[in-house]
């Protein structure tokens, strides 16, 4: 007969997973994510649990406990960064455990004492902090060396076309008399990609700075058709054709601007990478409350490794690198500014599913 | 006294064209490759001595990968080097053997000439000298 909620845990700790991950594939950062990556550091999180409850004393964690537990938390927040989870999906991930334990303990008829359920709950709620407390710190480091990478970038490719002119500006200089037509040329040339570079650089940082999205009621089919009936020139020149697969009266609250953006960036996206083939454009309600969109191409598959970096702004992993790598980094922004997510799917050999998941209620209307 | 060659390596053809077009109005012989691996297969066809203006982030072969395979070569001092580039860790380059100088993008006419001619290579007869600098 256990007598400790951490022999418990102790015992059943394999159906405790189970169940956990379970749970943590409703969600949609879960959603995509294999076993193993799913699993990842949750189970030694959950050993580490029952033995920090057993080594404590019945009102305070012991101090050595905690720790092995946190570093387990850390180790887990850092390894949901990794996966691309937003912050909110890794303090769900742990709220996800007292659920699941509460209604496995009563399914067990198991009654932990008060203490061990504040035990317990002491050693979640720092499981959570350590967890987000590591995942913000990697993020803002990855986000500082992205920077100075991209300035990186932006630099040197500011200095090409300025070595270009300074170079003809010093022969003109040299040679006197009129522009010959490679002069205008060159000149012109060097000019272009220096608008291009700035260009870039500007819209890169506009989309750092989007607008709080202004939300009204979007009728989803009327949107998708407006998008689709844009994109189909482009899409018939390819010989891919488009379809929509959506409720007529599917509707949420959304900033209609910003949305209508992010999709069409995923469907352009579908057509460019789109040899032949459809591209499907598919919206449903999904319970708890969330709308979730589907664009579904025919890219022939991803390379191996690429689902998160795609997101990162500048990013162009295809042959075709016309535009400036955006157009992902900010659909998953417009997710970010809903309350939603963005994730991709890869269908090795045929394609990817990008899945935009928001809710349909806006939070603020909620409160 | 050599003649002065200059084998101008960069992938972007603007650049080049104007080098090479700055380079022969200074009297320069100039001859001219995409990246470092056309480059290579030039070097046999070259007069000697040649200067080698390198760019170092090229495709194919990059300016690092150019300098390695040339170290090789019995004869790579008759290929003296001079780096260019828009990367900011370009000058660590200048210690590899080989390099004579290194050159950040974007430079002036005047530094590079004033280099080349740093070198001691004589100029075409018919040509007398930098007509202005």
């Amino acid at each position: 007969v256990l007598q400790t909620l951490a022999e418990f845990l102790d015992t059943w700790q394999q159906e405790l997973i189970k169940r956990w991950m379970g749970a943590l594939r409703e969600t949609a950062a879960g959603a995509s994510l294999s076993e193993r990556q799913l699993e990842d550091r949750l189970l030694t999180y959950l050993r580490r649990l029952s033995e920090a409850l057993a080594h404590s004393d019945r009102t305070a964690p012991s101090p050595a406990a905690l720790a092995e537990t946190q570093r387990a938390a850390a180790e887990h927040g850092e390894q949901r960064l990794e996966l691309g989870y937003d912050i909110a999906a890794v303090v769900r991930d742990y709220a996800a455990l007292p659920a699941t334990l509460h209604a496995f303990l009563r399914e067990r008829g198991f009654e932990p004492s008060g203490e061990e359920v504040f035990g317990l709950s002491s050693f979640l709620v720092e499981g959570i902090a350590t967890a987000a407390h590591a995942y913000s710190l990697e993020r803002d480091a990855k986000v500082r060396e992205a920077a100075a990478q991209h300035t990186g970038f932006l630099v040197h490719d500011l200095r090409q076309p300025l070595q270009s002119l300074r170079l003809r500006f010093d022969l003109l200089e040299r040679r006197g008399g009129a522009l010959s037509h490679d002069d205008t040329r060159l000149i012109r040339s060097a000019l272009e990609s220096l608008s291009d570079q700035v260009d870039g650089a500007l819209r890169k940082s506009r989309l750092e700075a989007l607008p709080t999205p202004q939300m009204e009621t979007v009728a989803v089919k009327a949107l998708l058709d407006d998008l689709t009936n844009l994109v189909m020139p482009i899409a018939e020149a390819k010989g891919v054709s488009i379809s929509v697969e959506c409720e007529s009266e599917l509707a949420l609250e959304a900033d209609p601007r910003l949305l209508s953006s992010a999709l069409s960036n995923l469907v352009h996206n579908g057509v460019k990478f789109s040899e032949a083939g459809t591209v499907s454009l598919r919206a449903r309600a999904t319970k708890p409350g969330k709308v979730v969109f589907e664009v579904e191409d025919a890219c022939g598959g991803l390379p191996p490794g690429v689902t998160e970096k795609l997101f990162d702004p500048f990013v162009q992993l295809g042959e075709d690198r016309s535009g400036f790598g955006l157009g992902l980094a900010l659909a998953r922004r417009v997710a970010d500014l809903h309350g939603g997510a963005l994730r991709v799917h890869d269908l090795p050999g045929r394609g990817c599913v990008f899945v935009l998941e928001l809710p349909i209620r806006h939070l603020e209307t909620l409160q | 006294m050599p003649k002065a060659h200059v084998l101008v390596v960069d992938d972007d053809g603007e650049i080049r064209e104007t080098l090479v077009e700055l380079l022969e109005r200074e009297g320069y012989f100039c001859f001219e490759a995409a990246n470092g691996h056309s480059a290579l297969r030039k070097l046999d066809e070259l007069p000697r001595p040649c200067a080698v203006v390198l760019d170092v982030q090229m495709p194919v072969l990059d300016g690092q990968g150019f300098l390695d395979a040339l170290h090789h070569r019995s004869d790579h001092r008759d290929f003296p080097v001079i780096l260019i580039s828009a990367h900011p860790e370009t000058p660590k380059l200048g210690r590899l053997p080989g390099v004579v100088a290194v050159l950040m993008k974007p430079f002036g006419a005047d530094e590079l000439l004033q280099l080349l001619s740093g070198l001691g290579f004589e100029l075409k007869p018919e040509v007398e000298g930098p007509l202005d600098s």
